[in-house]
This record gives C-alpha cells, sequence and structure tokens, in this order.
C-alpha cells in the first residue's frame, strides 16, 4: 500500500494526544486560577472596614467588610448582628468603582445614615455613621495608605495566563491544526486533488482569521479572557478538521452526477470555512459591544419575545420530523436554519435579565410563567435536548443567584414529574428510553444509531485508528449527532477526554469570571452562558455513549450544522464580553457619576 | 458574599462530578463496548468488508486456511466442500452468522484487541495493520469427512479429544458456501443456524448414563435391581413403556437393560431414584449451567422437572419428558457426556482456539488442557464404559461396530413436537474410541431420522482412527 494511506495512521500517535496536551496544560492553568480566585474572593475587601459600636460595653469592634456585604441577622450573612431591630436580610453594602453604597433590602427594614432614615441606593462615606436597629456602624476608609501601584493590578494578574503560557499553548494549536490538515490535505482523494490549492487557502484563512480576532481582542478588550478564547479556539478547530474529513472523503456517486457531487462537497466546505469567519467576526463584535456598553442589560424584553416568537415559527414551519424525529429546520429555499440554536442564546439572556439580583417573588413567578409556557413549545417541537440543557441551567442559575435551594428542590421534583408525565404521554420519548435500556440486551431501530457508534468508540481504542481511516458510514447522523463516536474512532478516547477538559476549562474559567464580576447582571450572564456549553456538551457525549437517552443535541463547535455553530459563536462572544466586565475606574476612583448602577448589590433584594 | 460562595462551590462540586462521571463512564462504556458490542445487527457491510480487508488468518490444526484476507479480499477455504462444512464454525466477515469465529474473534483478527504497546511495537515493525492468526483445534479433514456424511441430512456432529478437550470437528447441516451467504443468496431455511452450538434436543434414551451414574454412585439402592419389562404395558401407571419390543425383555438387570436401552427398567430405575436424586445427578453432567467453548456460547442444556407424579418421572428417565418437564441436550455437551465417561469421569473444557499468532509471527502461547468438572468417580466411569461397550458390540448401538476397534456408545431416538406441530423423530449417539493416540469423543444428531446416527459415528470413528492427528 502507497505510503499516502499510512501517513493518518502512524501520525495517529500524535494527533489526539497533542490535543490531549493542549487541553490538560489550559485546564492545569484553569483549575489554578479558580483556587485562587475563590481565596481572594472569600478574603475581606482591604483598606476598608466597619467599626460597630457596642452600646452596653462603649467600645468599637472592628468588622471585615467584602467587596458586597449582606448584614442581617441570618447565618449566612456577611455582617452579622444580633439585634431585634434588625431583619435576617437588612441591608446590603457594597464597593463599585471605588465608591460603597448601602441599600435596604425592603422598604420595611428601617435604616438610618447619618441619623437620616434611607429607605434606597445611596452613597456612604469615610466615617459616615449608618444605623440599623439599635445597632450602629462606622464605614472606615483608609484608601489613602493604598500603595501607588495599586494591587488591584495584582490579584488580577494572579489568576490570568501570562503571556508565555498562551504562547505555547497557542503554538501547540497551531502544531496541532497544521498537523491534522496536513495529514488530510495530503492524503485528499483522488476527485478532489484539483481544488487542493483552494482547501489550502481556505484553511489558512480560518486559522489567519482566527489569530487576527484573537490579536484585535486582545487589543480592544481590557481584561480579555485569553483561556476562553484559546479553549474555544481548540475546539472549533478541531470541528473544522473533523468536519474537512466528512466533506471530502466517503464519495460514492458515480457517472454523469459525480462532477456535480464534487462540486457540492467543496460547496459545503466553504460554506463551513465561512460560517467560522463570519462566527469569529461576530465573536470581536458581540464581545466589545457586551464589554463596552451596557446594551444588553436592555435586551431582556426583546430576548423574552423573540425567543417565544421563534420557538412558535418553528412549531409552525419546522420540517424534518421525519428524517430526524423533530420538526427543527426551517427552509429558506434550499437552506435550512434551526431557530431553535438562536432561541437558546435568548433564553440565557432573559434568565441573565431576571436573576441580575435576588428578585422578589412576583417577579419570580413571572418568569416561572414564560419559562413554562416555552418549555411547552419545546415539548411540542420536539426538542427534548433544548428542554433538557435549558432546565439545569436555569436551575443553577436561579439557585446560585438566589441562594433558595428548598425552591430548588421543587422545581427538580416538578421537573422530574413532568418528565415522567412526558414519558407516558410523548411516544418518542418512550422510544428513546427504550431504546437506552435496551442498548446492550438486543439491537434495535431505536438504539441501533448508539450501539453503531459505541462499536466506533470502541474500535478507536485510545489514541484512535487514525484520522479518515474510520467508517462514519456505518454510523446514521455520523457528521451530525454521532459526530463524537467518529471523533473517538479516528482520533482516539483521548481526544473525546481532551473536549470534555476543553470544555470544563471554559466552564472553571467562567465561575473565575463570575467571582470577579461586580454586577449582578454580567454574573448571572457569565454563569448561563458558561453553564450552558458544559451542560450541551455533557448531554450530547452522553447521549452518543449510551450513559444517558440519546436526545437530539449536537455537540458544540465539532458537530456540523451552521445555525447551531452560528449560535455557539454568538455565545462565546457574549461570554467573552461579560466575563471581561469589570468596575470602571477600580479601586482608586471614588467618583461614579454617569455608572449605571441598577444591577449592583445583586445578593440580596426581596 | 459568602452565601454566594458556597453557592458557587455547591455547583462546581455538582459539576465536579458530573465531569468525572462522564469521564469514568466514557472508559467503561468503551471497554464494554469491545467486549459486548463487536457483533450488532445491520452493521453496515461495506465497512465491514473493508475492516476485514487486512484481517489475520484462520488455520485449522492440521494447518488448512479456514478464511485469510488477500489482496484487500476476505476469502475462505480453498476447497469449497470444506469451506462449506466450516461455514457456521467460521462464520463470515459481513456478521450475518454472528456466533461465528470471524465475528466473536474479530478484535483478535482485526488487531484491535492488543495493548497499546504491543501496538506500536508492532507499528514500529511496520506491521501494525494486519491483524493476529488464529489457530483452531478442529481438523480439516475430519470436518470435511464429517460434513460429508451428514450430505442432506439435517443435524450436526460433534467430535472432541477427551483427554486434552480439544474441538476436532462441529460441524452443522444444513449449511450454505460462505459467498452465498454474504451475497445472501441461495438461502435454505434454517440454514444458519449452527445445531451443533444452539441446538437444544430431546436427550432421548442417550440420558440414560444419567440414572445409570446415579444407581452406581448411590450407596442405598440395590445394583443389581431388576425389573421385569413386559413391553406396552407400563410398569407404574402413565409411565415409561418399551415400544419398540413389543413383548418387552423380560426380567433384566442393568448389566441387560442398558445395551439393549430398555425403557421399563430406566423408568422404574428413575422412580426409585427420585426427583432429587436424578436432578443432582443431571446438574454434575453439566445440565443447567451455563457452557462456553473459549468466547462462543453454547444453548445451555436443561433439566426442569415440575410435573408431579411418578408415571411424568419414569418418563423422565427414558430422556422422553411428559407435561410440563423440561429436558434439552446440546450436541456438543452430548459429546461431552461421552468424555467424561471415557476421560475416567473427569471432563476436560472444551476449547477451539489453539493458539493466536501477531503478524511478526510471535506465536501466543499455546492453550492448555484443563478439567471443567469431575462428574462421576472413576470405577462408576469405568463400570459405564464396560455397558457403553456392550451397548456397541451387542446392544442397540451394532451399526457403530468396527472391527479393531473399541469403540463404546449410546443410542437414542426421541420424538419431538417440531415448531410446525408435526412430530419428528430424532436419531442420536454419543460414544468414544478407547485409544490412546487418538481419544475422541463423538456425538451425531439427526433430524427426522431414526438410525442412522450410530452408522455415522461408526464410520467417522473408523475414519479418525487411520488419521494422523496432531
Amino acid at each position: 500500500m502507497p505510503f499516502r494511506n499510512h501517513l493518518s495512521y502512524y501520525l495517529r500517535y500524535l494527533t489526539g494526544p497533542f490535543l490531549f496536551l493542549i487541553a490538560f496544560l489550559l485546564l492545569i492553568r484553569v483549575w489554578r486560577a479558580v483556587r485562587v480566585q475563590m481565596k481572594i474572593s472569600a478574603q475581606p475587601a482591604t483598606y476598608f472596614f466597619l467599626l460597630r459600636e457596642s452600646l452596653k460595653k462603649e467600645s468599637f469592634l472592628p468588622q471585615r467588610l467584602f467587596h458586597t456585604n449582606l448584614i442581617g441577622t441570618a447565618s449566612f450573612a456577611d455582617v452579622r448582628l444580633r439585634d431585634k431591630g434588625v431583619k435576617r436580610r437588612h441591608a446590603q453594602l457594597f464597593l463599585y468603582d471605588g465608591a460603597w453604597f448601602l441599600e435596604p433590602v425592603s422598604k420595611r427594614s428601617l435604616t438610618w445614615i447619618n441619623g437620616q432614615p434611607v429607605s434606597k441606593r445611596t452613597k456612604i462615606q469615610n466615617n459616615d455613621v449608618f444605623g440599623l436597629g439599635s445597632t450602629k456602624l462606622t464605614l472606615v476608609d483608609d484608601r489613602k495608605y493604598l500603595p501607588d501601584d495599586g494591587h488591584k493590578d495584582v490579584l488580577e494578574s494572579i489568576t490570568t495566563a501570562t503571556s508565555g503560557q498562551i504562547s505555547v499553548t497557542l503554538i501547540l494549536l497551531h502544531l496541532f491544526f497544521t498537523l491534522c490538515m496536513g495529514i488530510l490535505i495530503y492524503s485528499l482523494p483522488e476527485p478532489f486533488l484539483p481544488h487542493r490549492p483552494f482547501i489550502v487557502g481556505f484553511s489558512v484563512l480560518v486559522l489567519a482569521v482566527s489569530d487576527l480576532i484573537f490579536l484585535l481582542l486582545n487589543l480592544l478588550l481590557k481584561n480579555f479572557n485569553r483561556d476562553i478564547f484559546l479553549a474555544f479556539k481548540a475546539l472549533y478547530l478541531t470541528g473544522f478538521i473533523i468536519q474537512t474529513r466528512f466533506s471530502f472523503w466517503g464519495l460514492k456517486t458515480t457517472g454523469d452526477k459525480r462532477e456535480q457531487a464534487i462540486a457540492t462537497r467543496l460547496s459545503d466546505w466553504g460554506q463551513i470555512c465561512l460560517i467560522i469567519v463570519v462566527g469569529l467576526l461576530l465573536v470581536l463584535v458581540i464581545s466589545l459591544v457586551s464589554a463596552k456598553t451596557r446594551l444588553l442589560e436592555k435586551l431582556g424584553l426583546i430576548a423574552m419575545i423573540a425567543t417565544t416568537l421563534s420557538l412558535l415559527l418553528t412549531l409552525v414551519l419546522g420540517r424534518g420530523q421525519k428524517t430526524h424525529g423533530a420538526g427543527l429546520w426551517i427552509y429558506i429555499g434550499s437552506r435550512t436554519i434551526q431557530l431553535t440554536e438562536f432561541a437558546k442564546v435568548g433564553w440565557l439572556l432573559v434568565l441573565a435579565a431576571f436573576f441580575k439580583t435576588r428578585p422578589p417573588l412576583k417577579i419570580q413567578i413571572r418568569f416561572a410563567i414564560w419559562a413554562a409556557a416555552n418549555f411547552v413549545l419545546l415539548l411540542l417541537l420536539p426538542d427534548l435536548g433544548s428542554a433538557m440543557i435549558l432546565l439545569p441551567v436555569t436551575l443553577i442559575v436561579f439557585a446560585v443567584m438566589t441562594s433558595e435551594y428548598l425552591l430548588t428542590s421543587l422545581v427538580l421534583v416538578l421537573g422530574a414529574g413532568a418528565s415522567v408525565f412526558a414519558y407516558h404521554s410523548l411516544p418518542y420519548v418512550q422510544r428513546r428510553i427504550y431504546g437506552w435500556i435496551s442498548l446492550w440486551e438486543e439491537v434495535n431501530p431505536q438504539n441501533s444509531q448508539i450501539v453503531y457508534a459505541l462499536q466506533a468508540v470502541s474500535r478507536g481504542g485510545i489514541i484512535g485508528q487514525g484520522l479518515t481511516r474510520g467508517s462514519p458510514e456505518s454510523i446514521p447522523l455520523a457528521a451530525e449527532d454521532m459526530v463524537f463516536s467518529i471523533v473517538c474512532e479516528e482520533l482516539g478516547l483521548i481526544t473525546g477526554i481532551a473536549i470534555i477538559m476543553l470544555f470544563f476549562a471554559i466552564w472553571l474559567s467562567g465561575i473565575t469570571a463570575v467571582m470577579k464580576g461586580r454586577d449582578g447582571y454580567s454574573v448571572s450572564l457569565t454563569l448561563a452562558l458558561t453553564t450552558a456549553f458544559f451542560m450541551e456538551t455533557i448531554i450530547a457525549i452522553g447521549g452518543t455513549t449510551g450513559l444517558i437517552p440519546l436526545t437530539g443535541i449536537t455537540l458544540p463547535f465539532i458537530a456540523r450544522g451552521g445555525s447551531s455553530l452560528l449560535a455557539k459563536f454568538m455565545m462565546s462572544g457574549l461570554l467573552l464580553g461579560v466575563a471581561a466586565r469589570r468596575e470602571k475606574g477600580g479601586y482608586r476612583r471614588s467618583k461614579t457619576d454617569g455608572v449605571d448602577t441598577s444591577t449592583l448589590g445583586y445578593l440580596s433584594k426581596n | 458574599m459568602k452565601q454566594f460562595l458556597r453557592n458557587l462551590k455547591v455547583v462546581s462540586i455538582l459539576l465536579v462530578l458530573l465531569v468525572a462521571f462522564l469521564m469514568v463512564g466514557l472508559l467503561v462504556q468503551q471497554k464494554r463496548s469491545q467486549r459486548e458490542l463487536s457483533v450488532a445487527v445491520g452493521e453496515n457491510k461495506q465497512a465491514l468488508r473493508q475492516r476485514y480487508m487486512r484481517a489475520g488468518s484462520i488455520y485449522s490444526a492440521d494447518g488448512v486456511i479456514l478464511a485469510h484476507s488477500k489482496n484487500g479480499e476476505r476469502e475462505y477455504a480453498a476447497d469449497p466442500a470444506l469451506a462449506r462444512a466450516c461455514l457456521h464454525l467460521v462464520g463470515d466477515y459481513t456478521h450475518r452468522l454472528p456466533y461465528g469465529i470471524e465475528s466473536v474473534y474479530m478484535p483478535e483478527l482485526l488487531g484491535t484487541s492488543r495493548s497499546f504497546f504491543t501496538q506500536l511495537f508492532l507499528d514500529f515493525k511496520k506491521q501494525g495493520f494486519t491483524g493476529n492468526d488464529l489457530i483452531l483445534t478442529v481438523d480439516s479433514k475430519l470436518m470435511l469427512k464429517a460434513d460429508s456424511l451428514l450430505s442432506d441430512y439435517s443435524g450436526s456432529i460433534v467430535m472432541f479429544n477427551y483427554r486434552s478437550g480439544d474441538i476436532l470437528a462441529l460441524v452443522s447441516s444444513p449449511r450454505l458456501y460462505p459467498q452465498d451467504v454474504i451475497d445472501w443468496t441461495n438461502i435454505v431455511d434454517s440454514s444458519l443456524f449452527n445445531r451443533a452450538l444452539h441446538g437444544r434436543y430431546l436427550p432421548g434414551s442417550t440420558f440414560k448414563i444419567i440414572p445409570t451414574a446415579a444407581l452406581l454412585s448411590d450407596g442405598k439402592l440395590d445394583v443389581t435391581m431388576t425389573v421385569d419389562c413386559k413391553g406396552k404395558e407400563p410398569i407404574v401407571p402413565a409411565g415409561a413403556k418399551e415400544t419398540l419390543t413389543p413383548k418387552g425383555h423380560g426380567r433384566v438387570g442393568l448389566a441387560q437393560a442398558f445395551p439393549k436401552s430398555c425403557n421399563a427398567f430406566f423408568g422404574q430405575l428413575a422412580v426409585e431414584l427420585g426427583r432429587e436424586r436424578l436432578l443432582e445427578q443431571a446438574e454434575s453432567f453439566g445440565f443447567n449451567q451455563e457452557l462456553f467453548i473459549d468466547r462462543l456460547k453454547v444453548a445451555t442444556s436443561t433439566i426442569d422437572l415440575t410435573e408431579p407424579g411418578i408415571g411424568a418421572l419414569s418418563w423422565v428417565g427414558v430422556g422422553q419428558p411428559i407435561g410440563r418437564d423440561r429436558l434439552t441436550l446440546s450436541p456438543v455437551h452430548l459429546a461431552m457426556l461421552s468424555g467424561a465417561i471415557a476421560n475416567e469421569g473427569v471432563l476436560m473444557k472444551p476449547h477451539l482456539l489453539r493458539q493466536e499468532i501477531d503478524p511478526t509471527g510471535v506465536a501466543g502461547r499455546e492453550r492448555e488442557s484443563e478439567q471443567y468438572s469431575i462428574c462421576c468417580d472413576q470405577h462408576i466411569a469405568a463400570a459405564i464404559e464396560k455397558l457403553m461397550l456392550d451397548t456397541v458390540s451387542s446392544g442397540t448401538g451394532k451399526r457403530a461396530y468396527r472391527d479393531g476397534l473399541e469403540i463404546a456408545g449410546k443410542t437414542g431416538t426421541a420424538e419431538m413436537i417440531d415448531s410446525d406441530g408435526k412430530s419428528v423423530v430424532n436419531s442420536l449417539f454419543t460414544g468414544y474410541l478407547i485409544s490412546e493416540t487418538h481419544p475422541i469423543a463423538i456425538a451425531v444428531v439427526l433430524e427426522d431420522e431414526n438410525r442412522a446416527a450410530a452408522q455415522l459415528a461408526g464410520d467417522l470413528l473408523s475414519y479418525a482412527a487411520k488419521l494422523d492427528l496432531p
């Protein structure tokens, strides 16, 4: 056999382990950053403290402060008072852009500043005395002792990667991409050989645009989270490699239609390149806009309407029930668009807008009604996969932002009840579950797809069979829903694990950003986006490998699907943008004019 | 802030657990599918063909190629008759026969079962593509002969070496040429069913070995017991009777009843032994126990005695249960019954795979013979051997008698209701050759035929005795 066919086979010792190395380095770094950030966030804000006046002992007790503090009698309050006139969640004291604000949690929590009663958010200064119940507290601001270089940037630098680390990852990533694309382009099947220059050109374009966007974001976006971007880059480049492999191999058409089939394959591949380039531009624009402006905060209502509308539109116009079991595809001419992918982004925006603070019950109920209505739409479509992603994401954001564990459990129980109901009333759910249960006993139409996928995973072993040496023709929808099994077959289980690690690194980076965030909206949106990526991955991989019942969810960035890829790029733009948001002036500044403070102090509202 | 951080920690721990679950789950699913999913219904045939392009070869013990890949094509034995005889055993690369060596040993044949470092070493030697070769224990000449003797019968023949446990021949009929299976043409009814491994037959009189062993090993019963056989008249109400000899055998003891296969005697014996004793003895001979020949699963031989009354019990004693009683036997197990007697009551573990050879020619360890179970004491085996010798020399198994050979055996005819509700008589024979150079046990099962099994076994054993077995 000619050497050309064996190249990918011998280089499989490099391809999978390469990506694993990239993911491993990234994950280790991000893991450390999270732990450091946890410690930093748990530390009090230096140079500030409260003096608590004890009535009986006629003495002062110093009280440490975080950047956001809940004052009350509850055990979880940051400044805990034992005073009958104080409520469990009484008031909130927070630092933003170098200024301190005091805000009573509700109208009934009586609070005074320098003897004057206050009912809304009020800025306070050094030596201001405020009273809650019968306790008097004095804010002490020792900022004049702050060293000139400012320690804020030091903290920031501990939790962000150094240029050295970034360059190593970047170089490894380039090597990985060049290696894999080199293999593919070198061993290109005969009918595509004349188009080799075109393919090389577009591949270089994809890489060049990636680097350009990375460079631009470095320059334009302050506090740009490079780890998140690199993890995204590793993922969509892997996806690009796999989709290139699908595009040019396995051409069966012969005779007159052959030329046409070749042209279709090429144009489809070109379209993937185009979507990546457009997606990257979207990342640039969206991240800059969302970091530098407060436009997103104003989109809440629009997102609510748009999400519901796109679900309704899909319900009316959606096709594909026969081929895919769900009618999620809207045809525009010969192109298809999957609006539900964008509806998911909309949902996350709405979620963040509602839970930017701990909302009053009335608003929570309003959200619950909207969410329930959209859930019904999702079940009618039926897009069970999206429902399976959005429910845990919503619950996690809800639980973290409101600390309502009891209510979260209640919703979980309700969700379990709803799924039992769905199981009994929706036959396609029954089929899926049956296919999953009978996976190891027999091969039936409900589970054959997973069985063939698992066979592919088992053939791949640890390092895979080598790019292009798998057999995607034996699995239905190999390039779309089942792409993970082909990744495992050709690049090995090690690549599969690397993909999980990359998504986990994104999640951990997101959590670091969440802890750095000062305003509620950025915090909740970052949390929602990063969790959504993660859940989608878990459900897609779990489904294709038979760990959980199969849903129609595709693996983000890796699976084929223009709408999905574009939506994922939009989400990464949002994530990069909101994760980069910081206080404008930092510690030093004490002027806060012109700052939108509506979403600050996110710990407690009533 | 404290509370917010705590919430984040809780969620983090939850997701770390999820990631751990996913990664471990992935590894587990891969290992499990390597074990259990190598074959699945409806696999893509074209992909399978691609995969088998560089698969290893399968050889018989005497070095004849049974399957190999050449120039990107999977080919089966060069002699079409041999290829046809080996169809059920070897299987096909399209996995239409999911229990053949090709399917069950696919990881070895394709080389995907190798460890990482073995594969690395082979890749270094540029031999990594090719799969491992397998050497089976079957003898190609015996396979051919057994297959030609089966000719147009439906049935199966199993031969195995009772000293080592090597399966020497395993044929099932009707069978097809491998190419017909691959192309899915000229498919004969039930021809894809491997009767030797998966057939469940009524044992008929061959089952009488079990009550005999029970009688000889039982301290309480009188070994010299006799029964007055009155032919069609059963000893116990609705019990077993002698239909082939209407006048009856008269008063017979074990020494006369066994060679003549007297139903009256064995029916009465079963009644005196009782259900539990019979069940215990049958289970010690491997009934109700899962049986594997290497990775190939054999249909489990079952005995289930639920029908009340001594009449039913006496029918079990002659291997022809009535009512709700169940008694089935696979041809492989039938050969093993004789094998155990022949090997002084010790049953050797049967196996089919002799050796695995990697592409660089390094041979894996040769399979060693090991004991499977002890069925009965040595002196009981010797006593049953005497009875089985008498059966062939002067009893019902006379057709298996060959001058100059010491053949021991037991015949059986069993009436079965087939799937169409029609009554069919099957002819069975189990026996062995007493020889230190050719220790061969045999089972022959012929469907819809009442006497030829012993004849075939005699022919085959005398043919085997002349062969130079490795």
